[in-house]
């Protein structure tokens, strides 16, 4: 920009606003960016296949319904899938906010010989490249025959949220005063009994966090699903849809209502407690 | 601690309930609530990467029989002549290299543009940080059409800024694959270094842009010698797990391009990942694995002398 006189006159106030306007108009660019491509998909599931094939990239509101979400809905086998999906996620969920909970606990409330060793190895997992557990992982699920279960599963999910479990609910644990579990202590309460009546209602905003997130993490993977189920008594719906397209040539507005279908459960949870998702993810990951 | 000094339950009956209750009120408190997520890490995690580790050195091939044979260095031996290996060794810094600098720059810039107090800002964070959370069959799906060659909106877009995708598309010429992936994942990737950025900037007291205005800087200079330096222990830690994400996590690759054309998108995971589960032969899997554990604590090193503590002026 040139300087003109006006410019001199007042130059923070023109300075700020300009770039405050253009700071807008950046961040309307990453909005458009971050969700333009799932509106597209959904445009593109009301389309019948005979508009798609026509005129692909073009825009109209003509013929829109919602007859591919209940052809897949009736003609494969992804609700069954769906189920089997929601089954793993909630046995993960459990699982995940019980032992982590735990054992955040007991890390944010009492100090320990050890504790720093422990605080680190939860760290340092997350180091390990997945792959190198890939293939032992399998070998000891057909030992022990969880190969192809929801528990075999579920215990894999378990076992790499749990990390992330700890330090978010570390984090919103040492965010309480210890002084109310005190109390409960002094009137006769055990630890856990305190842990149980005292801590645990206070931090529920955060465990309904964690455990979305929780879930949704084991609702999208497709590496360990790929790898640990075989049939469709545990398989869960990443997999059938990458199946259906391989095998199938899904048409594209049925691809795109799987798509969406799939995404509707995550993007609930993270209207629901999204907020406090952001904010757990920043806090946990700065203490690291 | 204030809570060991004080008493515990007052009236205390022996019965095997209170007893086992009794457990948690003693030092070994936090060991028990700890026991069972550190038994699961042991098991599924410890137990399985010492497996890793050890199957690198044997014969282990499934369909052939199910023993494995201890066969020393031979896999790497092996390995070393390997011509695929060098190709996805190359593929993977490819995709580590550009990956990571697209990665951060945007989500730097996003991370500057979100820290600014204003009403319903957090709304704005959410929506930017959607991406990250879709499921990964979900956007390479969505993405592959998107980028089709024939019925793409993003290549009909890209068409009208001169840009010619077409012909045999992205997925179908072995130079270009590797890049339509690589947008892809920053699509899905950069809000994990957004928000990590935007937590680092949040930590800086908010007077210090008022008395840099103060001093005459302008906006530019106040984020090249206030922010920058002061979020550099955040990046330095997300670039680093960033980049051991870049390197271990082939979910994208697997399922836009499964490797190919030819092998022009094969990374070193998904070679891994192609030994095991469609040649059975779990010893040199493990050891392709072995060698991106190498690599990743080789960068790991590299980047703590490097840029950790080369750079503190």
């Amino acid at each position: 920009m040139t300087s003109t006189n006006e410019n001199q006159i007042k130059p923070k106030k023109k300075k700020t606003t300009f770039v405050a306007k253009l700071g807008t108009f950046a961040i309307s660019i990453f909005v458009i960016y971050a969700i333009a491509p799932i509106l597209w998909t959904f445009y593109t599931s009301l389309r019948t296949g005979r508009d798609i094939m026509i005129n692909a990239t073009g825009l109209s509101f003509n013929n829109l319904s919602f007859a591919a979400y209940g052809s897949v809905w009736r003609d494969t086998n992804f609700p069954a899938l769906v189920r089997n999906s929601l089954i793993i996620c909630t046995i993960t969920v459990i699982l995940s906010l019980t032992l982590g909970t735990g054992a955040a606990y007991a890390l944010s409330r009492s100090n320990f010989r050890g504790r720093q060793g422990v605080l680190l190895s939860y760290i340092l997992i997350r180091l390990i490249p997945g792959v190198l557990l890939l293939v032992p992982i399998y070998i000891l699920m057909f030992k022990i025959h969880l190969l192809d279960t929801y528990i075999g599963l579920a215990l894999a999910y378990t076992t790499f949220t749990i990390p992330a479990t700890v330090w978010f609910m570390k984090g919103f644990f040492d965010s309480l005063p210890t002084d109310l579990e005190n109390a409960a202590r002094i009137d006769g309460c055990s630890r856990l009994g305190a842990m149980w009546r005292v801590s645990l209602p206070l931090v529920l905003p955060g465990l309904a966090a964690t455990g979305t997130l929780i879930a949704i993490e084991a609702w999208n993977d497709i590496l360990f699903a790929l790898l640990l189920t075989s049939s469709n008594r545990s398989r869960t719906w990443p997999v059938g849809m990458r199946e259906m397209i391989g095998e199938f040539q899904l048409p594209w507005e049925q691809l795109t209502a799987t798509a969406f279908l799939s995404l509707i459960p995550v993007l609930i949870g993270f209207a629901l407690v999204g907020r406090k998702m952001v904010a757990g993810i920043t806090a946990g990951s700065l203490k690291e | 601690m204030s809570i060991k000094s004080l008493p515990s339950r007052a009236d205390k009956k022996k019965t095997v309930v209170s007893r086992f209750t009794d457990l948690f009120e003693g030092k070994y408190f936090a060991w028990l609530l700890l026991a069972p997520s550190l038994a699961m890490i042991a098991f599924f995690i410890f137990y399985p990467l010492y497996r890793g580790l050890t199957l690198a050195f044997t014969h282990t091939i499934l369909i052939e029989s199910p023993d494995s044979t201890f066969v020393g260095l031979d896999n790497f031996r092996q390995l070393l002549k390997d011509p695929l290996f060098w190709t996805s060794t190359r593929h993977t810094l490819i995709y580590l290299v550009i990956g990571l600098i697209s990665q951060v720059a945007v989500g730097l810039f996003a991370a500057v543009l979100l820290s600014r107090e204003r009403r319903m800002i957090w709304l704005l964070r959410i929506i930017l940080v959607i991406p990250w959370f879709v499921p990964p069959v979900v956007t390479a799906y969505m993405w592959r059409f998107m980028l089709d060659p024939d019925f793409g909106i993003m290549v009909k877009l890209a068409h009208y800024i001169g840009l010619d995708l077409g012909g045999a598309g992205i997925w179908g010429d072995p130079d270009k694959t590797i890049y339509g992936i690589l947008f892809v994942e920053l699509w899905r990737s950069y809000p994990f270094f957004m928000l990590f950025f935007l937590a680092g900037i949040q930590g800086i007291p908010k007077d210090m842009r008022e008395s840099t205005s103060v001093d005459g800087a302008s906006a530019l200079q106040h984020f090249r010698f206030i922010i920058l330096p002061l979020i550099k222990p955040v990046m330095f830690i997300s670039s680093l797990l960033g980049a051991i994400h870049l390197i271990n996590s082939p979910t994208l690759i697997l399922l836009m391009s499964n490797g190919g054309p030819g092998d022009s998108t094969l990374v070193l995971p998904l070679y891994a990942f192609r030994k095991a589960f469609q040649n059975f032969d779990f010893g040199y899997a493990s050891t392709i694995s072995v060698a991106v554990l190498v690599a990743i604590a080789g960068f790991a090193i590299v980047y703590v002398r490097f840029i950790g503590f080369g750079k503190e002026d």
